[in-house]
């Protein structure tokens, strides 16, 4: 890891969940009205309070201008239906709150796709298959190389001062009141209860776990699974905890859990799968591992 | 083809390893936390310099002339660009000893145009399985390193004195830029506006560049101090007139000693990371789990978990109140 000194400050880049271009709308009166700029919205679940945000840069200037929290069917995403052109909107059910965008993906074939994804990731759709991880790795390679390949393409475009097409194509959608009003009233009567799911960082501390290590039988079972040259003592363990590879490593295993391995994961360590998923998926995992244990110390 | 080549993290030690896992010997890549000329010059000799940065087109005029008398070659790989880098500094200096596997690809690439070299280096499986020893080895790893939006394309480029000319090595650019004349002495002062030029053009707010220099390892030096001064201190012991002379030379051999013992406090740090950015964590953490719950830690950690979880959604909520409560008298 680099240090934070001076100019050189190396950040790990973060991946994103979906990203796509489209610009912002702003209302004025009940006319709905073009932001020019060329912008980006991605979704993104952040590492620090594990929810998932919804984000709008500017992409001249990389500035995020939007950084909102959104819940499981919190919000929805969707085609403004009475305008004619590429206009979206996101509405949220706790509040009045509604952003509309226009997409300024080249191609609108992809359109409809994208507004399914960012309903997907807001409200956590997932299938039990190990599989989809891996598709979904899988995916973000085609995404890197993709956006690589059409980032060349733009810049060449920008040089020879020909903006992107589809930036020029800007829309005029205008709304009533009652529109709105009945949108927002739709939303309001969809309630869904509310998980506070623990996550693995959390869980696993030095706080928590150094008073345990002063048990030799408890260090004698984890230093087999150190790595190589790391000397078998319980300060080696705790410099371990604090270390950003296995914090990175913890973060990925509760995103994994969150998104579809739960059940092939307790299938892989033989842990009962009828445990309840109400409280979330890291509980559910968590809970399973208190249950085997607790198995194990009754037989013997 | 040639197989998918995993992202590298910038970081001396995985770069030092790298280098080192190539058959190269008597390197080490140190991280440039400023371009002062003193602390430039604790780190000579330098072969080349690496820079990262956050990708942006730029149109700086390539030197077509300068490809067929050095070692240019254009990426064709995704995520190669840390490799690109490393060689292009490493292939350009005569002074370094490649080995085997390096110098017959440098000698079989030589005639090859700058598309074909970068078609040579994704199919060299030597060069991949180095570059991709520091793919990470969980089964339900979720890359956070990989940069998959165009806005943020991190890319590494090098800087290094070739026959008697800075030259940029950019495997995105039809070849090398050439930034001038420079000397063995003097190209470090050369290099240094040209980065700073570079990172300029940025907004303030950019902060993600990382440099890094690819430098000769000092230990061989070291241990030539070391032989001289202990022979020296034995010569002057015989001499009881030249106490203080000794006094002096035992004083230099100790700051050789601890020059010795922090390059190999170095050495071991670089090891320690990379064992760790290599180690499948996987068991580790489902152990540690294991332990916490055979001894009921486990249940009050999950509790206190949900209760942050709550207080982090319920701050986020006022706050996203807060910003609807302002939007909404605003229109």
């Amino acid at each position: 890891m680099s240090l934070p000194i001076n100019l050189f400050n190396t950040q790990q880049t973060s991946r994103h969940l979906l990203e796509f271009r489209a610009g912002k709308m702003f209302r004025e009166g009940n006319m709905v009205k073009p932001d020019t700029r060329k912008g980006l919205i991605y979704l993104n679940q952040s590492p620090e309070d594990s929810l998932m945000h919804f984000y709008w840069k500017d992409r001249s200037t990389n500035r995020v201008e939007d950084d909102l929290i959104i819940f499981p069917f919190e919000a929805e995403f969707s085609k403004v239906k009475q305008s004619k052109d590429r206009v979206y909107i996101l509405k949220f059910q706790s509040s009045s709150q509604k952003l509309f965008f226009w997409m300024q993906e080249p191609k609108a074939d992809k359109d409809e796709e994208l507004c399914k994804k960012v309903n997907d990731i807001i409200n956590n759709v997932h299938s039990d298959d190990k599989s989809d991880v891996m598709d979904y790795n899988q995916e973000l390679l085609n995404a890197l190389s993709e956006s690589y390949q059409q980032s060349k393409e733009e810049t060449s475009e920008d040089n020879a001062n020909e903006a992107d097409s589809s930036d020029k194509k800007k829309p005029t959608t205008q709304f009533t009141n009652d529109q709105l009003k009945e949108i927002s009233e739709i939303l309001s009567n969809i309630q869904v209860p509310e998980t506070n799911d623990a996550n693995l960082q959390d869980v696993l501390t030095p706080e928590i776990v150094s008073p345990l290590l002063k048990d030799r039988d408890v260090c004698n079972a984890l230093f087999p699974h150190l790595p190589d040259n790391a000397p078998l003592d319980s300060q080696s363990i705790e410099e371990v905890l604090r270390s950003p590879q296995f914090i990175h490593s913890v973060n990925s295993l509760t995103y994994a859990l969150r998104s579809g391995a739960l059940g092939p994961l307790m299938a892989e360590l033989g842990l009962d799968t009828s445990i309840s998923t109400s409280d979330g998926a890291v509980v559910a995992f968590l809970r399973a591992i208190q249950k085997k244990e607790d198995d194990t110390m009754d037989e013997s | 083809m040639s197989g998918s080549w995993t992202t590298i993290e910038s970081d001396p030690g995985v770069f030092t390893q790298l280098i080192k896992e190539m058959g190269v010997e008597g390197i080490l890549v140190e991280e440039i936390y400023d371009l002062s000329e003193e602390f430039l010059e604790t780190l000579k000799p330098v072969y080349g310099l690496i820079f990262l940065f956050n990708w942006v087109h730029n149109d700086a005029a390539v030197d077509m002339n300068a490809i067929n008398k050095m070692f240019f070659a254009k990426q064709k790989v995704n995520n190669a660009c840390a490799t690109q880098a490393i060689l292009g500094i490493l292939l350009n200096r005569k002074e370094i000893k490649l080995g085997a596997e390096l110098e017959s690809f440098k000698e079989i690439t030589k005639d090859l145009d700058p598309t074909m070299k970068g078609i040579a280096i994704g199919e060299n499986d030597h060069i991949r399985k180095v570059h991709n020893s520091f793919k990470t080895q969980e089964p339900f790893e979720s890359d956070e390193r990989m940069a998959t939006s165009k806005d943020d394309v991190f890319h590494f480029i090098s800087y290094v004195p070739v026959n008697g000319s800075l030259m940029e090595i950019d495997g995105l650019k039809e070849g090398p830029v050439n930034h001038g004349e420079c000397t063995e002495e003097n190209w470090l002062s050369k290099v240094k506006p040209v980065i700073e030029k570079r990172i300029a053009q940025y907004q303030t707010s950019e902060i993600r560049f990382n440099l890094m220099a690819v430098t000769k390892d000092p230990l061989e030096g070291y241990q030539k101090e070391m032989k001289e001064i202990s022979q020296k201190i034995h010569e002057l012991e015989k001499d009881e007139s030249k106490i203080a002379e000794l006094e002096a030379a035992k004083m230099d051999k100790q700051d050789i000693l601890d020059k010795i013992h922090m390059h190999e406090a170095k050495l071991n740090r670089y090891s320690v990371e990379n064992a760790r950015r290599r180690h499948n964590w996987f068991p580790l953490i489902i152990e540690l789990l294991k332990v916490l719950a055979k001894n009921g830690k486990l249940e009050p950690a999950i509790k206190e978990s949900q209760e942050k979880t709550k207080k982090r959604k319920e701050a986020k909520r006022q706050q996203l109140a807060k910003a609807n409560a302002s939007s909404s008298s605003s229109s």
